[in-house]
């Protein structure tokens, strides 16, 4: 890997331009959730990406970093999967725009 | 290798962003998912990486299993299109992602490349077990609760039963007045027809 650290910061920095366009746009939950998950990766590259490619003076706090940043998008997938699942369940929508509050 | 890796994640992450089916974009982030812990592993960060690799897929992988179960297809298949004010969303993403750029990569080039400090479990253990604690209960309370919210109570499943069957009564009774209507307008063809 000839990768330094700026090579990591652009493949971040487009992951989650184009995770927070998924979020915004889209209005099914499933890809809405799915585009968050994109989102949630471009933490986990750039943290790992500094860290290895760092000064060294830093010890790994950059893996320790992204290994809770994997931690939190595992917890967001399996909580947002039931609560998109439970939404469907009362209004037979996935349809963002057209979830309210009665649904939930 | 980094270069070739890096634009698989983002094919896969348009993927993700821009599929208009569900299964689809469940695949591409799968995909991506796996990419990203193979550049992480390529780095030199190995338990990550190897976390990378099967938390996610894994999650992912539950979140489709409790899709396709029975009564779930609709919502895999059901895709509305980009929200209106997607022009905006495009917009403001395209600056974040720029300002991240310019932030990040415009200030970090300079830096030199060398080994990194201690071994990931001993900054786990020493430096950050708080952190590592509260990440631990995280997961296991999401993956609790995601349990909680997903299951379905027998009153529900009993319902569900009933609608099933009010569904299947109400297609057989639309066919048989179809055929009903079928054999009449026959009959009355052939009533009507020249001898």
């Amino acid at each position: 890997m000839s990768a330094g650290p700026a090579q990591y910061a652009v493949l971040s920095a487009i992951l989650f331009a184009l995770g927070l366009f998924g979020v915004t746009a889209r209005r099914n939950a499933v890809a809405a959730l799915a585009s968050l998950s994109v989102l949630f990766s471009a933490p986990v590259v750039a943290a790992v990406g500094f860290a290895e490619t760092g000064t060294g003076s830093l010890p790994r706090l950059g893996d320790a970093l992204a290994l809770f940043t994997l931690a939190a998008l595992c917890a967001e997938l399996v909580v947002g999967g039931a609560v998109a699942a439970l939404v469907w369940r009362r209004s037979e929508t996935a349809d963002l725009d057209e979830m309210t509050e009665a649904d939930l | 290798m980094f270069y070739v890796v890096a634009v698989l994640i983002v094919v896969a992450a348009l993927g993700a962003v821009l599929s208009p089916s569900t299964r689809l974009v469940l695949l591409a982030v799968m995909a991506g998912d796996i990419l990203v812990g193979i550049l992480l592993i390529a780095s030199g960060a190995y338990l990550v990486g190897a976390v990378a690799l099967v938390v996610p897929a894994g999650c992912l992988l539950a979140v489709a299993a409790l899709l396709r179960r029975n009564g779930y297809a609709a919502l895999l298949a059901d895709i509305p299109g980009r929200a209106a004010s997607w022009p905006l969303a495009a917009a403001v993403s395209a600056g974040i992602g720029v300002l991240l750029v310019w932030t990040t990569a415009t200030r970090v080039s300079g830096t030199s490349a060398s080994a990194a400090g201690q071994s990931l479990l001993t900054v786990l253990h020493y430096r950050t077990p708080i952190a590592l604690g509260v990440a631990a209960v995280l997961v296991v309370a999401a993956v609790g609760g995601a349990l909680m919210i997903g299951r379905t109570g027998n009153d529900e499943r009993l319902l569900d039963r009933a609608a099933e069957q009010r569904r299947l009564r109400e297609m057989r009774a639309q066919t048989r007045r179809a055929h009903r209507a079928a054999a009449r307008a026959q009959r009355e063809g052939r009533g009507s027809a020249p001898s």
